[in-house]
């Protein structure tokens, strides 16, 4: 049976890809999750796995040629009928590079792959210099990923019916609590405040099933599957939210092993299809840049986008005293569609109350 | 640990985050996040080696009131003696 590898959409934006290269070539036998190759698009270069196993029969696409989504890449005779369904997914983690923050800066302006560059810094860090001898010499972007990301959120606005809501919550208790972790002997990683309360906004969305789901055909379908996209800016501009897949069943070090694995490979441009295309959900957090509030747009098809601003002190009322605390403004913007104010504000009365008692969600 | 040790261990996790900056050339009294081109998961990459180096655990509350390399030389070697 033949069987057509076709280039997938990465998101509600994407309507083509540029093909970058093959990784396998005609008469080669292809693993399930095997990588076969890369593309790019305008937001990542990502690496394609095959999702079936199978031999290479026909290469179709060439490198540096700009293919729309659903087109044939390649066809490839299956070791056995698989009638499944599925999108291609694309390869597990990885090699981690090294490049320091004004190498990475340039690269993401300049649309260099930082995994074709050998670095000379220490520890083979790729560093500005690296990255400058190639500038300028990098293929044109298809479209800007500031273009991909107007795109989106003019769509957004003209489609979904937001409204918004606000909740201020101290966070004494939570950042006491994430010291308390971070001080056992076994913790190994860091637990960053971003992780923590993104997990406690995961066990809050599997109370409000209204918050967490895609709106499509007209209808709205909850998922019991929390994939939470983490809006990170980029240094060239645009933005660019990879979810933490599966949220609904991690612990809060898993959601921190991997929010740190998903920033850096972010920045390097080697996501998972799946990373792009699959959240429920996304978060903002605004808050390192001093920001105490964002109201954000949401991504379409998703139906809420939940904004986290700086940590920030203020006064707090405390058993009828006045003191000086830490706290947080956490917004929601939501789709008037599936919900309204009664059940936003009912979700962010659940995940103060998570933050305001968290020693018994933030288990190891 | 005295301060002029921190600083050199500062100064070695810098080059190791951002190997551009030039150390030296960084005012240690402004907030070092303007001088250096750092978002926070740089800070907490950075921290999380200087707390391995220095075995000084900083907390949380603390990172958010240290915005200076000065502040953060005297935290740690304030209390150079806690173990992580």
């Amino acid at each position: 049976m033949i069987y057509e590898i076709k280039m997938p959409s990465l998101g509600a934006d994407m309507d083509k890809g540029r093909f970058v290269e093959w990784k396998v070539k005609v008469g080669d036998h292809v693993d399930k999750d095997q990588e076969i190759a890369v593309i790019e698009t305008p937001k990542a270069a990502v690496e394609i796995d095959s999702f079936r196993a199978g031999k290479i029969v026909e290469i179709i696409a060439k490198p540096d040629e700009v293919y729309p989504v659903g087109s044939i890449l390649a066809k490839m005779e299956l070791d056995f009928v698989d009638t499944s369904l599925a999108e291609p997914i694309v390869s597990p983690e990885s090699k981690r590079l090294r490049i320091s923050p004004a190498a990475r800066k340039l690269a993401e302006q300049e649309g260099i792959d930082l995994s074709q560059i050998k670095g000379s810094g220490p520890d083979g860090t790729i560093e500005f210099q690296d990255v400058s001898k190639l500038s300028g010499q990098a293929a044109q972007p298809l479209i800007s990923i500031r273009e991909a990301v107007a795109r989106t959120m003019a769509r957004s606005k003209k489609e979904i019916p937001h409204y918004y809501l606000k909740s201020k919550v101290c966070v004494d208790k939570l950042i006491e609590a994430v010291d308390k972790l971070n001080s056992t002997p076994t913790s190994q990683d860091r637990i960053l405040m971003p992780a923590a309360l993104m997990h406690i906004l995961a066990l809050a969305l599997k109370k409000h099933p209204d918050m967490n789901g895609l709106y499509e055909h007209e209808k709205f379908v909850p998922h019991f599957e929390i994939n939470m996209g983490m809006a990170i800016a980029l240094k060239s501009g645009g933005v660019i939210a990879p979810a933490v897949l599966g949220m609904e069943k991690l612990n809060l070090f898993s959601v921190n092993r991997i929010l740190n694995d998903l920033i850096s490979r972010a920045r390097e441009g080697k996501l998972k299809t799946s990373e792009l295309t699959k959240s429920t959900i996304t978060v903002t957090n605004l808050g390192d840049l001093g920001s105490h509030e964002v109201f954000g747009v949401i991504f379409p098809p998703q139906v809420a986008l939940i904004g986290l601003g700086q940590v920030h002190k203020e006064a707090v009322v405390d058993n009828n005293t006045i003191r000086a605390g830490f706290v947080i403004d956490i917004t929601l913007s939501a789709d008037h569609r599936v919900s309204d104010g009664l059940s936003g504000s009912r979700f962010l009365q659940s995940v103060c109350e998570l933050i305001m008692q968290p020693q018994s969600v933030l288990k190891e | 640990m005295k301060e002029d040790e921190v600083k050199k261990i500062i100064e070695e996790t810098l080059k190791k985050v951002a190997p551009e900056v030039n150390f030296s050339d960084l005012n240690l009294d402004k907030p070092f996040r303007n001088q250096i081109d750092m978002d926070s998961y740089d800070l907490y990459n950075m921290l999380a080696k200087i707390e391995a180096a220095t075995h000084v655990r900083i907390p949380e509350a603390e990172i958010r009131e240290i915005t200076t390399l000065s502040a953060l030389v005297k935290f740690i070697a304030d209390h150079s003696s806690e173990i992580l």
